[in-house]
């Protein structure tokens, strides 16, 4: 069975760029266009149906550390990587004391997304 | 305009004659690419005119150079190979650092110095638990200057601080710098001497060496100059020292000096006592 990542971004782009990278380790990829979606489709899901969320953090609607404050109730294991343009120290650090698993910057390239999703899973 | 094989052997003999890195017919591809580098570094059209000056005026100077330092291949990233750090922290510093005061460390070809970072965030994290780990001197050489100040200056762009690191080490060993980049922090550099060195050539090190990191470089040199570099290596090392080498090298038809010690996820040489 391959791994299947949720995706929550507001950038059609973004998911099929993510989809294309991660082709390779047989990946399948469901995708939300912001937070209040992606708390839809985590919440209606069983445990162990997504191996990973990928997060945007700038989003209309909700952003994502929105969603990961509300995602956070739902108990769920589901590791999180945090993607954004943001490379600010606060904004980091805010991030991961709210408890996200690992935080990407864009751009990044395609090796440095399979090594995250990689080392986050353990695989 | 693309040399011909002539013309681009010209050069791989000037290179391995003076650094001992081989160009091939299945990297001549690499040569030319970087000897277009060159050419538009010094004004030039075109490899061809490179090629012309070389042949008129020689190679020597800035000329020597750059086309020195672009032969040598400086790709790397934080923890590559992360078997070889796993295997180093939780083996070979636990053994080292108790049968030494002091332990002394050689990283060969820093390349830009995410090699000898990773190795000095592992002893710092240790240390933060035992100050045994903080007792250490730790070599950085390379043949380019240009990586070698690079290293120094510990100053990497957003994609190279993600190849390799999570956002916790991001933020524990690096500093914000101008223009979306960051800088390593000074604490990391406090053990780190840094010295030019042609591993062909004579090196100034007079001290017994515990680990010796040489990795991904000798894949790049003939079999002869390989093992003349690891029998020096072999001298420098204190008995049990180590040598730690790419991943896909290996001292076979090099050296019968070493003793094979495999870990889960990495090789690494031992010198026999």
């Amino acid at each position: 069975m391959g791994l299947k990542i949720l995706s929550i971004d507001d950038s059609k782009a973004v998911h099929a760029f993510l989809k294309d990278c991660l082709k390779s380790m047989n990946a399948e990829l469901d995708f939300a266009l912001n937070g209040k979606e992606g708390l839809e489709k985590v919440t209606k899901v069983g445990e162990g149906h997504y191996q990973m969320i990928i997060l945007d953090w700038e989003m209309p609607v909700m952003t994502g550390p929105e969603f990961f404050a509300e995602y956070k109730k739902l108990n769920k294991k589901i590791p999180v990587l945090m993607l954004t343009s943001k490379n600010q120290f606060k904004d980091l650090t805010q991030m991961l004391d709210a408890g996200v698993d690992d935080y990407m910057m864009k751009p990044f390239t395609k090796d440095i997304i399979v090594e995250k999703v990689k080392t986050i899973l353990k695989l | 305009m693309s040399l011909n094989t002539e013309k681009l052997k010209f050069f791989a003999d000037y290179i391995e004659k003076n650094i001992g890195i081989v160009y091939t017919d299945t990297n001549y591809y690499q040569l030319e690419h970087r000897l277009g580098e060159i050419a538009t570094q010094l004004a030039l059209k075109n490899s061809d005119e490179l090629y012309q000056k070389a042949l008129k005026d020689g190679i020597y100077g800035q000329f020597s150079d750059l086309l020195l330092d672009l032969a040598t291949n400086n790709e790397t990233s934080f923890y590559r190979d992360v078997g070889v750090f796993e295997a180093f922290k939780s083996h070979v510093v636990p053994a080292i650092f108790t049968a030494n005061n002091q332990v002394n460390m050689w990283c060969a070809a820093s390349s830009t110095g995410q090699e000898p970072y990773s190795i000095a965030m592992i002893l710092s994290e240790l240390a933060e638990d035992n100050p045994i780990y903080n007792n250490y001197s730790f070599l950085i050489s390379d043949y380019s200057e240009r990586v070698l100040n690079a290293t120094k200056n510990g100053i990497y762009s957003q994609l190279e601080v993600q190849r390799g690191l999570n956002a916790r080490q991001l933020l524990k060993y690096f500093d914000q710098y101008e223009d979306n980049k960051w800088k390593i922090k000074d604490s990391l550099k406090k053990n780190m001497t840094f010295q030019r060195n042609n591993l062909l050539e004579s090196w100034s090190i007079f001290n017994k060496l515990d680990v010796i990191f040489c990795r991904n470089v000798l894949i790049y040199q003939d079999v002869e100059n390989k093992k003349k570099v690891v029998a020096k290596m072999h001298d420098l090392l204190k008995p049990n020292g180590f040598l730690i080498l790419g991943s896909a090298e290996s001292l076979l038809g090099v050296s019968d000096n070493f003793e094979l010690v495999q870990f889960e996820r990495a090789v690494f040489y031992k010198k026999k006592s």
